[in-house]
């Protein structure tokens, strides 16, 4: 015992060496997640508007009440005062088509996802104008939303990213711890040393899993910031981390003994956290993206992971069994813990 | 003799780059995986998924659960929503469980309420758990309804709605994004090989002897520059032809030279900084992690997810110090309309003025520690 602790202090005082290093795995997911909760768009669109027409004054007047029932506007109007030619985006004007009124929306060169979300915001407030008109005969649509509050689109972002600062934090600093044992030739120490191998890489696994765990925790700490949205039970959090720090770390650990050189076994660590991010529902739930989409991000850790931290922030709902989540992150750790160990033995042995 | 000079210097710094051919990878394999993934997120089923629940005696019920198959986004041309056929017990179930985004109840006299005018009502159950997919169910049944009243025959609307849209065909949303991977990969490949021969250099401490020469610095940073700059442009090229396997977008028509001269003076921008890097850092893998998480950051923030010029007002004022910013959209002009950019002779300046001026900041500052320091 006495010698696995003096172990695990040498262990953490060497993270002086590579303090660097490890700052940018801890450092990046914030900026990164920061930076882009001022790009990514919220629900009020601009729309452009040829107001000086009076035919479209009621349609103004619609899309003014185009949004949430507790007062968020999907739509806010601007005045176009240039014609059709001179559309960037897109503006609306009126036509008389086949002696028909109409509100043609003119578009520039944008692309479909933007088409769509204009062509939807002028349907709706064209809509409430039909309805209008229709009286007692328009069809009423009445809402029953899943959830009592809707969070921003960024808080979900943030969620998927928390396994994602994990990952990158153990399996980067563990490809690079790793792979400089070989480069640095310590392997040999390793071998000579009579500690046992298993103590060897349980520290260094400790010591990846403290890495990554502080990484999201700092995320954690800048979701909240930026959303004000602090996690029920944020032990469950960490917890749904766990598994998934010690797949990143193997992974990272596996990278380094593999390639025993520092580049290659970055490349694969890096290509593992991206990888896996996208593909594990960074976006969305898997199940809203559907398709080939949905069936592969099944074989991703991250997705059970953002899974199981999904009911801290969303009022305790729960969007699987968690049993099912914490069965497959175990199994998945267990299997790279089990190929980590067997092939770090391995090496160890070849004593190169 | 200055051409044998910097040709010897050239070839040098190649064969210090084949000594260890790993990083000329460097501008590949993260925008290859990322490539690749947004792809798969991106240009899938993005319908929503949906049961409707019909228990009207009419058929004015059949005909609104027909219109939600009908409707088609814009959005990789399908329909708003994929309609699932469950009995209604499973319904409830799949919704619950997260397979289902949307449960439309029609009740019973629904079809009659219409007829008599009673305000005819549906029940919407819908997913809310973030505001973007919430708005996406408010707005989304403007669509079906719209549709829905027009099949069904209703009274014509007070205004109808029309498009007009600027190309022959749609521009998809995986294709913009994949434009700025490409840019992201020509930068990446530029940055990293700079990087690499920079910290080879420190490491073998032949920076010492750069730092004696009694001759211009510009026989170190030149050849060294036109080498990264070169892979960059292969490994950008090597991903532009993977993204038209994919998508069949490519610079027809002799626009490829354009496409190089706009991502090839991104890249210069980034390179002198990433040689300074190489001069400074002690740590290798500090300096490629900086490198390769500093573009993909980049590519996040100057436009790499969304057009910019219509957005101009939205983009980041951190994100304009970048050169990407500038020439994402007109290498979009290029690569997926063939068309010459109408702000070209504009965007060029701006880029050589980044150029130049990334250029003559970073070298100035690595003569200045080279002298110094070695």
């Amino acid at each position: 015992m006495k010698r696995f602790i003096l172990f695990m202090q040498s262990e953490l005082s060497l993270v002086r060496t590579t303090l660097a290093a490890h700052l940018i795995g801890i450092l990046q997911p914030m900026i990164m997640f920061w930076l882009m909760s001022l790009v990514f768009v919220n629900p009020t669109f601009d729309m452009f508007v040829d107001t000086s027409d009076p035919h479209l004054s009621q349609l103004v007047a619609a899309m003014a009440e185009v949004g949430t029932p507790t007062g968020v506007h999907y739509i806010r109007v601007l005045g176009w005062q240039a014609g059709p030619e001179d559309v960037e985006s897109q503006a609306v004007f009126y036509e008389e088509n086949e002696n028909r009124p109409a509100a043609l929306q003119v578009f520039g060169p944008i692309d479909s996802n933007l088409v769509k979300n204009y062509r939807n915001r002028l349907t709706a407030a064209a809509l409430r104008l039909w309805n209008e008109n229709l009286g007692s005969r328009a069809v009423n649509l009445v809402e029953y939303p899943w959830l009592p509050d809707e969070l921003p689109f960024i808080l979900f972002f943030g969620i998927a990213m928390l396994p994602m600062a994990a990952v990158i934090s153990s399996s980067l600093t563990g490809a690079m711890l790793m792979a400089q044992d070989f480069e640095g030739r310590t392997i040999l120490e390793y071998r000579l040393s009579p500690v046992s191998s298993i103590t060897i890489i349980f520290v260094r696994l400790l010591r990846l899993v403290i890495v990554g765990l502080l990484s999201a925790g700092c995320l954690l700490c800048m979701l909240y910031l930026v959303s004000g949205v602090w996690p029920r039970q944020v032990w469950r959090i960490f917890l749904a981390l766990l598994p998934i720090t010690l797949i990143g770390a193997s992974v990272g650990l596996l990278a380094g003994l593999l390639t025993r050189r520092t580049l290659p076994a970055f490349v694969i660590s890096l290509v593992f956290t991206l990888g896996t991010w996208i593909l594990g529902s960074s976006f969305g739930l898997s199940s809203g993206f559907g398709g080939f989409y949905e069936i592969l991000s099944r074989f991703i850790p991250n997705t059970y992971a953002v899974e199981l931290i999904f009911p801290s922030y969303y009022f305790g709902v729960s969007v699987s069994p968690a049993w099912v989540n914490y069965l497959f992150l175990g199994a998945v750790t267990l299997a790279s813990l089990s190929m980590l160990v067997r092939i770090y033995l391995l090496r160890l042995k070849a004593g190169s | 003799m200055m051409f044998k000079r910097f040709s010897y210097l050239f070839s040098t710094n190649i064969k210090a780059l084949l000594q260890d051919p790993i990083p000329i990878l460097g501008g590949l394999i993260a925008p290859l995986v990322m490539l690749f993934a947004f792809g798969i997120l991106f240009s899938g089923d993005l319908s929503f998924k949906a049961a409707v629940i019909n228990q009207d005696e009419g058929e004015y019920g059949q005909l609104l659960k027909e219109s939600f198959t009908e409707v088609i986004s814009p959005l990789n041309d399908q329909p708003y929503y994929a309609l699932l056929e469950l009995p209604e017990e499973e319904v409830w179930k799949e919704y619950e469980k997260f397979h289902l985004d949307t449960v439309w109840v029609i009740p019973s006299d629904f079809s009659e309420r219409i007829t008599t005018g009673e305000d005819p009502e549906i029940k919407m159950y819908f997913n809310n758990y973030n505001d973007d997919r919430a708005k996406n169910h408010r707005i989304y049944p403007a669509e079906i309804l719209w549709h829905f009243y027009k099949k069904a025959g209703f009274n014509a609307p007070p205004l109808d709605v029309a498009e007009k849209y600027p190309l022959d065909k749609m521009m998809q949303w995986f294709p913009i994004m994949g434009v700025g991977i490409v840019l992201t990969s020509v930068m990446l490949g530029a940055m990293f090989n700079s990087f690499i021969l920079t910290f080879r250099e420190q490491e073998n401490h032949i920076t010492l002897e750069f730092g004696l020469m009694p001759r211009s610095l510009l026989w170190v940073y030149i050849p060294k520059t036109i080498l990264a700059l070169i892979m960059g442009l292969l490994t950008g090229t090597l991903l532009l032809f993977i993204f038209y396997l994919w998508t069949g977008a490519w610079p027809k028509g002799g626009l490829i030279w354009a496409f190089w001269l706009l991502s090839g003076l991104v890249s210069l921008f980034w390179v002198a900084l990433t040689t300074l890097l190489g001069l400074g850092v002690k740590d290798y893998f500090f300096g490629a992690i900086l490198s390769i998480l500093s573009a993909i950051l980049i590519f996040f923030i100057s436009g790499g997810m969304s057009l910019v010029r219509v957005n101009w007002e939205d983009t980041l004022l951190v994100s304009r110090f970048f050169p990407n910013l500038y020439a994402v959209d007109p290498l979009r002009d290029l690569v997926l309309f063939n068309t010459w950019p109408v702000d070209f002779t504009r965007v060029f300046f701006i880029l050589l003025g980044f150029a130049v001026f990334g250029l003559g900041a970073g070298w100035a500052a690595a003569s200045w520690r080279l002298r110094r320091h070695g």
